[in-house]
């Protein structure tokens, strides 16, 4: 494990998570030593940008806030620049369990795949993950709705819980949606020819901050999604991005 | 008359055919494609169907006023869509338009939806000149709508730069330093 981790990037986007970082800091270093570690803090308002620096990881510090999807390719832009093979995106609010870690890496080793996506549902574990009714409701839905249009199993349609190789990188790096982005690009990696695969994991009780989700915006959500999702099928292929080519030149 | 028809015939035609292309190439212009189609349609009725644009006898009025009620809204559908796809705006802004045009959508198609707000503010009088400022406003809130999409993409990436070069120079002075 520990030659993929040297070549990876752990990227956590963060916003006002000051609270959550030095433990969640310390948890990585103890399940994933090796890799390297970038904060994404998205224009926060409280001191996340230098208590992520005080205790030893990169940070990339937004000047202006962007949203989740806009921190993260942020993010991917710097491990695509760094010339990083790996990155592994685990959000700043310790809901990914860094001790899952090596179950990302392990799936990415031994599949022939270019995204592993940590699912809270795939297991029989959902009591450890607690959500509102209408929340559940919807993120069936779009697991549906995305199993059908990518013509593979979905079951946790918006885990930010991701490890990806550098083709994959290469090309979100230069595309990516900007708010709420999982569904969507899942959906979008599937037309450019690469696969992803679900694994098992764990996910915890955020322990501070709150979702970027709040529950009136459930709403906008799921239209957005939607809208995202009819108008990619009828959105080019771009072939200068497409798996086959960035595989070929490895980059 | 006769050399009219056969125009207005020949560039419907025109059109229903590039519609049709757009629309069959599918990866290409999809929602575009169907826009054309719709105005290719339009024009038909009204080359065979002159009566529906002539007189004044009320329910031709109201059959008119869907008729073009539903291919405005119908394009305005289409080329959101469109826009969309070209990543010229936003879904966020797309919404918008999206539901604007699906409620003219219902209301040409069930006129007596609109009933209630008729009575409600009296607007028939006034309905003609709403129309035309109304049109004139949707114009010019799309164009906001796409200058505003762009101005945020641009902003993105010259955020994100900002941000790794930062990152970079620090790295740089570390290692000077050192």
């Amino acid at each position: 494990m520990d030659d993929i981790l040297k070549q990876s990037l752990i990227i956590l986007p963060a916003f006002n998570e000051e609270g959550a970082l030095p433990g969640l800091l310390a948890e990585i270093r103890e399940s994933a030593p090796g890799a390297d570690i970038a904060v994404l803090n998205d224009c926060s308002l409280d001191h996340t940008a230098a208590v992520a620096r005080k205790h030893g990881a990169l940070v990339l510090d937004l000047p202006c806030n962007l949203g989740v999807g806009g921190a993260v390719q942020a993010g991917f832009q710097y491990a695509f620049q760094r010339g990083y093979r790996y990155v592994i995106r685990c959000d700043g609010d310790g809901q990914h369990p860094p001790s899952e870690i090596p179950k990302l890496v392990e799936a990415m080793r031994s599949g022939d795949v270019d995204l592993v996506v940590g699912s809270r549902f795939l297991e029989n574990d959902r009591e450890s993950y607690k959500s509102t009714a209408l929340r559940s409701i919807g993120i069936r839905g779009l697991a549906v709705l995305l199993t059908l249009i990518c013509r593979a199993r979905v079951t946790d349609p918006t885990s930010g819980f991701q490890m990806l190789n550098r083709p994959m990188l290469t090309y979100f790096a230069r595309s990516y949606p900007l708010d709420y982005p999982e569904p969507e690009s899942l959906a979008l990696l599937r037309r450019q020819g690469y696969r992803f695969r679900e694994v098992g994991t764990r996910f915890r009780a955020r322990t501070t901050g709150t979702s970027s989700i709040k529950s009136w915006g459930a709403m906008y959500y799921m239209l957005k999604v939607g809208l995202a999702l009819l108008v990619d099928r009828a959105r080019t292929v771009n072939p200068r991005y497409a798996r086959h080519n960035l595989i070929r030149e490895d980059l | 008359m006769m050399i009219r028809t056969i125009l207005l015939s020949a560039l419907s035609l025109v059109m229903l055919v590039m519609g049709v292309r757009m629309t069959a190439q599918k990866q290409k212009r999809f929602f575009l494609g169907w826009a054309w189609i719709a105005v290719g349609i339009a024009m038909v009725i009204a080359v065979f169907k002159p009566e529906l644009f002539h007189g004044g006898n009320p329910a031709s009025l109201v059959l008119r006023m869907r008729l073009v009620l539903g291919l405005l809204s119908f394009l305005v559908l289409m080329i959101t869509l469109e826009a969309v796809r070209r990543f010229a705006m936003e879904e966020r802004y797309a919404l918008l338009w999206v539901s604007t045009g699906l409620i003219l959508v219902v209301f040409a198609i069930y006129p007596d939806a609109v009933g209630w707000l008729a009575t409600l503010t009296g607007m028939q009088y006034m309905s003609a000149i709403t129309m035309v400022v109304f049109a004139f406003l949707l114009l010019v809130a799309f164009h906001f709508s796409l200058a505003l999409s762009e101005l945020r993409a641009d902003q993105k990436r010259v955020c994100q730069h900002a941000a790794s070069l930062e990152l970079r120079v620090a790295e740089l002075e570390k290692t000077l330093k050192g």
